[in-house]
């Protein structure tokens, strides 16, 4: 703790002047300051209450923004950029305006009404850009695993952010600053890359990062918790304490949204079966068909998690099944229905063939055991917080434990949390690995549970602090456009950088 | 057929792409790795952002140089609604959401535009036959509801109905602001603002609010004079919510026992409502039409316009239309025939000359062989004549019989009025989904006609091609009267079969089907595989 406080003391001359400049235009402001806005719900602040503070305090960051009628320059853009979707929309706002599904395919090479009617992700707005391609992740957290380098990713990112400027928020990129929500995992380079094509490429005037957890976290009106954001590409566990990001504690599994349609992947393609429309007969399914749209599709829609723990992994958490036996294991226990999911066999022209996948009930129900069952490689989402809670100092355990929020989109499996919490108490009852924290199993709790429950859905609640933190007239830090020069910050060099600002 | 057995989902259909550098983008980012393209590699995946129809291009005059939407700027001039067509002030765009505040709805099950219909109660529908009655009707017929014509939705489905057949955004405005995360939101913001407030003098909080290091603020600085003595809480007040969403009841129940695979919203209806995303289809509700915009764009390096609409938005006209089409010689495949393996093919690629002009053209490729196959350009210099609009009206075989007296070269296929057709001669040499090749198209275009010493500049521009193959592509050159201009396309021309099993793999297959541009085809499928066509 003693060294979080001490490292955000250290003076930063840049971002002050910043600061100073803009907070000077708000004071000029200041009579207008409490003009209500044109939601309804605004007029509730207790204005007296802001009045009195007024006279209490230095006017520097006291006076709330004023809303502004025509919308340029004051409200932000707020981008969460994720692997799979990236969500946009304006500071201020409850929800984000868009999420766009991120595709391999730029939009001209494979256009094709029909390619999607296998289910497959589209997102119509009203520019009727309906981007068809393979559904593909837009980057991965190795840095290695870029065979064509960074370029092909910096093509995709400005064409992405562009569509999602120009056809979605309908707005120019050069007249709003940014609120970018980042993964605290995010590699440098990539968020070297991201602002180098929002400064470059669209010219935004300039960029706050904001970490994603504790934006989060915001979004439950708490400012400690035990923060586990189950996404696409990895599970990150951050506890937060005090709105401090407890960064040197965070834990990550690769398990998460990607595990999960592999393993629904592996199950269809062993256990699945299809009819292809001449003949009335089960066959076994191919893998082509299983494209990574349809996965998502199926993944999103039919999957859920089981209530019911299957009683043999007992012995801790580290316990895996292998793919052939599970059938033996699940299928007997499972009441979930078979599910014909249509999917396109072939087509010529207009023409479609449709085929049908059967999704065994048991498939659905126990496809995201995966997450759940963990290794000495990759531990499971359970234990990873478990482990992350370890970490801790132990005072904090407690304050943590009783906070826990689910977000990111893998979480949105229908009963994801009852079963995380399940699992939880079971692992603190039976792994050894866990004993010093057993006393924490009767502390146990959800912030949704307890606060406003799903009034934010949890792949937004990043995107929801970040419009949060843009609204506020709080002290953002940003990097504006003129002082760009290719860095971004870091937060595991900050201390360096900052310093190495102040010699200049 | 086997197509069939292919069962194939994505079908790669044949295209001419057009390569657009954009120098004046890519100078300014420096590329990360600093491999950059000397050469143009058409297997790069980079190629897919940097390539586009005709169609998509723009010119720009003053540069002398294509220009794609990457390398243009854009300005929105003009909110509108497609639907309806009215206009939006630029000042409610946002506040509206940017979607139509009036009666136009997307159907929340297939995103098609839904119709306001009288509820049927009053008076019996209005009959097919006289659709005049329906004012009539309208008068009487509250409550009204939302249709959907394609997919058979309707707003009484989920119990919404409206008073009036007008303004139905307003009318459910007050549903949309009581929305609980609206509320929620607006909460939290009042929460953490007074927080702030309160907080801001002992500077404990702004740093700890964004306490990591990159977020942290200024107040750090200031933390200084004021001594942390009476140090305030870092804790924030306890929050309370004002508003409490549960889970949607009896979801795991629901999938326990789904059947039909309907009952369960996509993935892009829950995207179309993004305030809760539901999951059960009865809560999906119909969402406001998105608005579209209207851009100018700008040449990125001389600031020019290439693209003004006409400000309002039922007017489709333009009042600065610089696109490619009228600008570069427009190519086609006119002639197709199945690409199989190891055998010679014959393609035919149409030129347009768009100019008043008479161009000169100039192909070249990389290299004969590429992993695809060999690639033959059988008559890699000729001209095209002016365009002209009396063509368009005149009868089209005098046109083709006239002009074809000229096209006595080889590898010539027809010459007809503003266009040249030009065979290629491919050999796949391996089974590949998708056979592409790059071509280097340069073309010269010269205001003083000299059609007798073609032969010349044939000659000389087969010298300059070496030349501007190594230079970047897409440099302007202009001497005198003429101007040059070279680009690279990418001509694509789909999958490459195995050759049936009754026929000789050293037999020239000759166009067998023809899909489209050539009114010839079928006389000359006799001539087979000779270069020349149609003495």
């Amino acid at each position: 703790m003693e060294e979080e406080s001490n490292s955000s003391s250290v003076p930063s001359g840049s971002t002050v002047d910043i600061n100073v400049t803009s907070s000077t235009q708000q004071t000029t402001e200041a009579p207008r300051s409490t003009t209500p806005n044109t939601l309804p719900g605004r007029n509730a602040s207790p204005s007296q209450n802001s009045t009195s503070s007024n006279t209490l305090v230095p006017p520097v960051t006291t006076l709330p923004r004023r809303p502004s009628i025509y919308g340029t320059g004051e409200d932000r853009i707020v981008l969460d950029i994720g692997s799979l979707y990236i969500k946009a929309g304006f500071s201020g706002e409850s929800r984000p305006r868009h999420i766009v599904p991120v595709y391999a395919g730029n939009m001209k090479v494979h256009w094709d009404p029909d390619f999607n009617g296998s289910g497959g992700v589209v997102k119509a707005c009203g520019e009727s850009c309906r981007v068809v391609g393979e559904f593909a992740e837009l980057f991965d957290l190795e840095i290695g695993n870029y065979p064509d380098g960074l370029d092909v990713l910096y093509d995709r990112l400005a064409h992405y952010l562009r569509e999602i400027y120009f056809r979605y928020l309908l707005t120019d990129p050069k007249q709003r600053k940014v609120v970018l929500c980042e993964s605290p995992m995010l590699p440098l380079k990539l968020k070297q890359l991201i602002a180098k094509v929002l400064f470059e490429n669209l010219q935004v005037p300039s960029i706050s990062f904001a970490p994603s957890h504790m934006l989060a976290l915001l979004t439950t009106g708490c400012t400690t918790g035990l923060v586990i954001d189950v996404g696409h590409l990895e599970t990150t566990v951050l506890p937060t304490f005090s709105a401090r990001p407890l960064t040197p504690y965070i834990r990550t599994t690769p398990l998460a949204g990607r595990a999960l349609t592999k393993r629904l992947k592996e199950l269809l393609s062993t256990f699945g079966s299809m009819i292809i429309p001449p003949s009335t007969k089960e066959a076994p399914v191919h893998a082509k068909y299983l494209t990574p749209a349809v996965l998502e599709d199926i993944k999103t829609r039919f999957i859920f998690v089981s209530p019911i723990m299957v009683s043999a992994a007992s012995i801790g958490i580290a316990e895996k099944t292998e793919v052939e036996d599970m059938e033996n294991k699940y299928a007997s226990v499972s009441s979930a229905t078979n599910v014909s999911y249509p999917i396109t066999i072939s087509k010529s022209g207009r023409e479609r063939q449709i085929g049908t996948l059967i999704v065994p009930g048991w498939i659905r129900e126990r496809c995201a055991e995966v997450l759940f069952e963990g290794d000495e490689d990759e531990a499971s989402v359970v234990g990873c917080a478990l482990e992350c809670l370890l970490k801790t100092p132990i005072h904090l355990r407690r304050p943590l434990a009783s906070a826990i929020l689910l977000v990111g989109g893998t979480t949105l499996l229908p009963n994801f949390q009852s079963r995380f919490g399940q699992e939880l108490l079971r692992a603190l009852h039976t792994d050894r690995r866990f004993k010093s924290l057993s006393g924490l199993a009767d502390h146990i709790e959800f912030l949704e549970d307890s606060g406003s429950g799903k009034v934010f859905v949890a792949n937004c609640r990043a995107w929801v602090g970040g419009s949060l933190i843009g609204s506020l007239k709080s002290t953002v830090v940003e990097i504006s456009k003129d002082k760009y020069a290719g860095q971004v910050p870091d937060w595991t060099t900050a201390n360096l950088s900052k310093s190495d600002d102040s010699d200049e | 057929m086997s197509s069939s057995s292919q069962t194939e989902i994505r079908h790669i259909r044949p295209y001419v792409h057009y390569h657009c550098g954009c120098p004046d983008v890519n100078k300014s980012s420096v590329s990360l790795e600093t491999e950059n393209g000397e050469t143009f590699n058409i297997n790069s995946p980079r190629i897919q952002f940097s390539t586009f129809s005709i169609s998509k291009l723009y010119f720009c005059d003053d540069c002398h140089q294509i220009r794609c939407p990457r390398c243009v700027q854009e300005e929105i001039v003009c909110y509108y609604c497609p639907n309806c067509l009215f206009e939006v002030p630029t000042a409610s765009v946002k506040s509206e959401r940017n979607r139509c505040a009036r009666n136009c709805f997307q159907c929340p099950i297939c995103q098609n535009t839904l119709s306001v219909l009288p509820s049927s109660e009053p008076q019996p529908p209005p009959s097919p036959i006289s659709p005049t009655t329906v004012p009539t009707v309208s008068a009487t017929g509250a409550p009204y509801y939302l249709s959907c014509g394609v997919c058979r939705w309707d707003s009484q489905e989920i119990g919404m109905t409206f008073e009036k057949a007008t303004g139905l955004a307003l009318q459910l405005q007050k549903t949309e602001d009581e929305r609980p995360d609206v509320k929620e939101f607006d909460h939290l913001k009042d929460h953490f603002e007074k927080h702030i407030r309160l907080n801001t003098p002992s500077t404990a909080l702004p740093s700890s609010l964004l306490s990591i290091p990159g977020m942290s603020s200024f107040s750090s600085r200031y933390g200084g004079t004021v001594a942390n003595s009476q140090q305030k809480s870092d804790d924030v007040v306890p929050y309370e919510a004002v508003a409490k969403v549960e889970t949607e009841s009896g979801l795991v129940d629901d999938l326990v026992q789904l059947k039909d695979v309907n009952q369960i919203t996509t993935l892009s209806q829950r995207m179309n409502q993004l305030s809760d995303q539901p999951y059960k289809v009865e809560r999906l509700q119909p969402q406001r039409i998105h608005l579209r915009t209207k851009r100018v764009k700008r040449c990125r390096s001389c600031r020019h316009i290439l693209i003004k609409p006409e400000q309002k938005a039922q007017a489709t006209r333009f009042k600065i239309k610089l696109v490619a089409l009228n600008s570069i010689p427009k190519i086609t495949i006119a002639s197709l025939p199945k690409l199989i393996l190891n055998q010679r093919t014959q393609i035919v690629l149409k030129f347009s000359n768009p100019l008043y002009e008479e161009i000169s053209v100039n192909l070249a490729i990389q290299e004969e062989t590429n992993e695809c196959g060999k690639v033959t350009i059988l008559a890699p210099h000729f001209n095209i004549t002016p365009y002209n609009e009396v063509w368009e009206y005149d009868e089209q075989d005098l046109v083709a019989s006239r002009s074809r007296t000229a096209s006595n070269s080889i590898g010539i296929y027809e010459r007809r009025g503003n266009s040249t057709s030009i065979m290629f001669e491919i050999t796949p040499l391996a089974e590949v989904e998708e056979f592409k090749f790059p071509l280097l198209v340069t073309y010269t275009s010269k205001n003083i006609e000299n059609n007798e010493n073609e032969n010349v500049t044939a000659v000389e521009k087969s010298l300059e091609e070496t030349s501007s193959l190594k230079a970047t592509s897409g440099e302007p050159a202009t001497d005198g009267s003429t101007k040059t201009l070279s680009f690279w396309t990418v001509i694509g021309l789909g999958s490459v079969i195995k050759a049936p099993p009754g026929t000789s793999g050293t037999m020239v297959a000759g166009p067998r089907s023809e899909p489209s541009g050539s009114s010839k085809g079928s006389t000359r499928g006799s001539t087979g595989g000779s270069s020349s066509v149609r003495k």
